[in-house]
This record gives structure tokens, sequence and C-alpha cells, in this order.
């Protein structure tokens, strides 16, 4: 008696962890030059339609791509890319997904079910980034580190040493290899900014800006221009000029 | 002429006028050269020559002067070639100069490069492809103003 029943749990717990996870599906939308994926040791060529499993990692040629479907998320694989499926599951009331970005950039747009419990990561070596919102941009490389650009929604950046800052509008987080905290998450605003005061200077001023580009200090540690605090409101605008 | 006799010679041109474009686009497989070059510590001179026609488009002898194919590469070496290729002038002292310190310089000031280096460190794998990729996506903006 024991036994049989034993035997009916495990073909329930079999039948509802099958329920709970079969709808996770990776799907290959469109492919644009060369984009291959992985399985075993050879590199197989993307086509439009093919289901791919979890683990699996993806790689693009030079001006290639590849656009997936993760589970009803849309993910953009720009050129030179590498990443892998790291986590993909699906249930009745949540959906879990992390991307590992090796390499390159890409572009994840999140589908939302109000009734769905949805993460959706995208890690590096250095820092993961989570979709809050709907839609961001990734790029990573030895060089840039980490940086998320919000597109749409809001996006929780984390390094490694559990530093976290949520984006939103034109913020942007940036955490190079090698750093202890991300980068000011108005980086990407105060050069806006410095473009728009550079673009004011009179034929004079460019001439000799032309001249000592190289040598002009870019950022408020160097002497350059300081924090913007706010782009939607007034603030304070620290200007460091430095005459010959 | 009987017309099956016909469609089956434009069957066969139309075989041979396709073939050769599938055998040029299944030449070279970028996938696979991008992967073995990520994991190379040290990139080569022919490495970064190969990635520089591949994403550029535009192929640079060696000269005789300069390194060898297989010699290590220098950040400055690719720096000269992407300036060059991208016509980086808004700086000055490289437009007079033409050097790889300058064009290093000229490739940092436009994000396409670390300040923290210098013209003659040497370039992983991983550093040739993000360089690359960089330059490839401001030369395509640069196409699209």
């Amino acid at each position: 008696m024991k036994k049989k029943i034993i035997l009916i749990l495990s073909v329930i717990i079999f039948f509802i962890r099958f329920a709970l996870t079969s709808f996770a599906e990776i799907t290959v939308v469109s492919v644009k030059g060369q984009a291959k994926y992985k399985t075993g040791r050879q590199w197989i060529d993307l086509k439009p339609g093919l289901k791919l499993p979890e683990g699996v990692k993806i790689s693009t040629g030079v001006k290639s791509g590849a656009v997936l479907n993760v589970n009803g998320s849309s993910v953009t694989i720009s050129q030179m890319s590498m990443l892998k499926i790291e986590e993909n599951n699906l249930s009745r009331t949540e959906s879990n997904t992390t991307i590992g970005l090796k390499r390159g950039g890409l572009r994840a747009r999140v589908s939302r079910v109000k009734t769905l419990k949805t993460s959706f990561k995208i890690s590096t070596p250095i820092a993961t980034s989570s979709v809050r919102g709907t839609e961001q941009e990734v790029f990573y490389g030895p060089g840039t580190g980490m940086l998320i650009k919000v597109l749409e929604g809001e996006i929780l950046g984390e390094n490694m040493n559990g530093l976290r800052r949520f984006l939103r509008g034109k913020l942007t987080f940036r955490q190079d290899n090698g750093k202890p905290s991300p980068d000011n998450i108005a980086g990407g605003l105060i050069d806006e900014t410095k473009g728009g005061l550079i673009g004011n200077l009179t034929d004079e001023e460019k001439q000799y800006l032309l001249l000592l580009s190289d040598f002009i200090p870019s950022s408020p540690d160097q002497g350059g221009i300081g924090d913007i605090p706010s782009p939607y409101g007034t603030g304070n605008v620290t200007v460091s000029p430095v005459f010959p | 002429m009987k017309k099956s006799t016909i469609a089956g010679l434009i069957i066969f041109s139309l075989i041979i006028a396709v073939q050769p474009r599938q055998a040029k686009a299944q030449a070279f497989d970028e996938v696979a050269f991008l992967d073995n070059l990520s994991k190379k510590d040290k990139a080569t001179v022919g490495d970064a020559l190969k990635l520089f026609e591949l994403v550029i488009g535009k192929k640079e002898p060696l000269s005789k002067d300069g390194p060898a194919n297989n010699a290590v590469l220098k950040k400055g070496f690719i720096s000269l070639k992407v300036a060059n290729a991208l016509n980086l002038t808004d700086s000055v002292v490289f437009t007079l100069f033409k050097s790889e310190r300058y064009a290093f310089r000229a490739c940092v000031a436009h994000g396409l490069l670390n300040a923290d280096a210098s013209e003659y460190d040497t370039m992983s794998g991983e550093e040739l492809i993000e360089f690359l990729t960089l330059a490839s996506e401001y030369k395509d903006k640069g196409a699209s103003k």
C-alpha cells in the first residue's frame, strides 16, 4: 500500500513539475549575417524558427546579429557578441531568465504579464542588470566594462560588491573592470551638457579647442566640468576654465 | 530545341551563377575566428589586420619596415589604421603628425579606447574585438549622419 502511494505521489510530482516548466521557449526570430549556436564543440548556423535549449551559447559575426524570442520577450544580439542563456524557466506564476553576456551587446525588450512574476537578468563577469521596466541595452567588453542604458522603464544595475543603482530616463550604469563601484549614473548627461556648452563657443574659442582638444580635461576630477544634478530641473554647474 | 532542354539549361546556368557566391560566403567562418581570437591573451598583427578588413572593409597590406604578421599587436599599430580609416581628423595634433601616439590619443578622445594605457601596450583578443566593435559602430553612426 505504502509503495503504491509513493509511486502515485512521484507521478503527480513529476507531472506538476513538467506542467510548470514545459512552457519555457527560446526561438530564433531572425538572423542577419553570420550567427551561430554551439552544440558540443561545433558552431551551427542559427535559422529563423529554430528552437534552442536552456544553456545554449550564441555568437555573432561582423555586421551580423540575431533576434530571439525568450518566453515572449525579445532579445536582439549585436555584432561580434557572445552570450549564453544561463537560465530560462516559465511556469504559470513566474518567469525567470538569466543571460550571461561574455562580450558585445544586446537589447532586451521584456514582455510583462500582470499575473506573472517576471525576473529578467543580464549578467557579465563584473555586474548584473535586472529589468524592472521593459527595455534595456547592455554592452560588455574588457575596456568599457559593463554599460547599461535604459530605453524604457526602470533598470536595476548591481555590481559584484552588491552596490546597486536604479536607472530610468537617460541615466546609465557603467561598471569598469577592476573598480569597486560603478561610475556616476549621470555620466552620459554630463557629456551631453558639455557638448552643448562647447557648441556655444565663439569661432576663436573653437579654433583653440580644435588645436588643444587632446589636452583639455574631460572630467571634474581633472578640473573639467562639474556634476549636473538633474536633467529635468535647475541645478548648479561648476565650470573650471583653464587659461594659458 | 525542346522546352525541357531550355528549362534544364536555365536551371543549370542559375546553379552556376549562385554557386560562387555561396562559396565566397562560406569561405571564412567569422564566428570561429572571433571565438579563437577571444581566447588569446595577446593578439597578433595578423589577427588585427584580418579583423580590420572584416569590419572596415579595407585590406591593409603589411609594410616592409613594419611589424611581421605574427608579431604581438601593439595598441598604437591598430589605432593608426582605425584613426586613418575613420578619418579622426578633429584632433589637430593627429592630423599634423599621423603617428601611432596621436592616433591612439584620438581613439581615446572618441571613446574607442581607454585612457589608462599607452600606444606601446599589447592587446588581448577580447580587447581587439571590443575596439573594432566600437570602431564599427562609430563608422556606422558617421554613415547615417
